[in-house]
């Protein structure tokens, strides 16, 4: 998992990189060790763009299941 | 070499960038910018990936002459200032003891009218005048080009043949052996005669041996020039009855005496 989202980001940074090249005009490869930068910059984001949707994803189950307590008690109390 | 020596090729060009930035960066940090001094990155032989020129020890490229690409340059062989010897889509042979004068141009052709794909050859003790354009054509042996002619893609120069000083050579022409060629489109002319023949090779032996001049003085570093010119100035002639007048006999230092050679008999003036 955490491989795979570092090879991916990596690839983003280094397709950023030979973008913003290209955009310029310039070659694809102008100062190669801005896209070793890219790349690293790239695995960090992702990594932590994974982390932080996991994250996230616990922290909006646990909300939904305090709604859902709510709810319930809600619907409890109509009841009554 | 194929994909996988273009791959190592590319990444041995990051590789070097990178150092080169690195250094910068270093020269940067220790406050020295002589790295933004902007020189002539001019090189006289130039590869074009892996087509790299091949030149015979024995012959003699000028300093401000570029040869690029697949250029092979035979044994006696010499190019002079500022010639461009251009074999980047095709290659360019040159025999031995050829002279390609100064200014000059050769290149080859890639792709024309009839499609075919011309290299440059031009054969042994070829004498190529001084801006002459060469493009896509053969020159046979002992052939002379005049200065400022123009030979167009696909002309053969056979062997003795000339081509008169600024003529435009049209394509696909073959000048036969023995004639002179001129005018713009160029023309027969006349045919040659047995001096100017045997003025062809000897044209050629007089270039051969100029450029060996030429070539040791150019081999010179900068602390031998110098050296020189004090020897040159110590040594300066005096007016040579003022000389006699008060007896003195000069000896010129050997490092002062040019590999005169040009001419066959200028060897023994020197020595008296």
């Amino acid at each position: 998992m955490a491989w795979s989202a570092t090879a991916i980001g990596a690839l983003l940074g280094l397709g950023t990189q030979m973008y913003s090249n290209a955009l310029r005009k310039l070659p694809y490869m102008r100062h190669p060790w801005e896209h070793v930068l890219g790349m690293g910059l790239g695995a960090v984001f992702v990594n932590q763009l994974v982390k932080w949707d996991a994250k996230l994803q616990v922290d909006l189950d646990k909300m939904l299941e305090k709604s859902k307590a709510a709810n319930e008690r809600r619907y409890i109390d109509e009841d009554e | 070499m194929g994909t996988l020596g273009r791959a190592i090729y590319t990444v041995g060009f990051w590789i070097r960038e990178t150092g080169q930035a690195m250094d910068r960066l270093g020269c940067r940090l220790q406050g020295n910018y002589y790295f933004q001094e902007q020189l002539s990155r001019h090189r006289t032989l130039m590869n074009i990936f892996d087509k790299k020129p091949i030149v015979d020890k024995e012959a003699f490229v000028a300093p401000s002459a570029s040869v690029i690409g697949d250029v092979q340059i035979g044994h006696g062989s010499s190019i002079w200032y500022g010639c461009v010897l251009r074999g980047d889509v095709n290659n360019i042979s040159i025999g031995s003891g050829t002279n390609i004068q100064d200014n000059s141009l050769v290149h080859v052709a890639k792709t024309n009218l009839a499609g075919k794909v011309l290299p440059t050859i031009i054969g042994d003790n070829v004498t190529v005048g001084h801006s002459a354009i060469l493009h896509g054509c053969t020159v046979d042996d002992e052939a002379f080009v005049g200065m400022g002619a123009t030979l167009l893609d696909g002309v053969v120069v056979e062997k003795h043949a000339m081509v008169a000083a600024g003529a435009l050579v049209r394509q696909n022409t073959r000048i036969p052996s023995g004639q002179v060629w001129g005018g713009n489109p160029a023309k027969f002319l006349r045919n040659l005669t047995k001096e100017e023949i045997a003025f062809i090779s000897e044209s050629a032996i007089n270039y051969t041996n100029l450029a060996r001049v030429h070539a040791s003085e150019n081999d010179k570093g900068f602390e031998e020039i110098e050296f020189e010119k004090v020897l040159r100035k110590k040594y300066a002639r005096k007016d040579e009855e003022y000389d006699s007048m008060i007896g003195i006999v000069r000896e010129t230092p050997p490092e002062l005496i040019l590999p005169d050679n040009i001419l066959p008999n200028k060897g023994e003036q020197k020595s008296s």
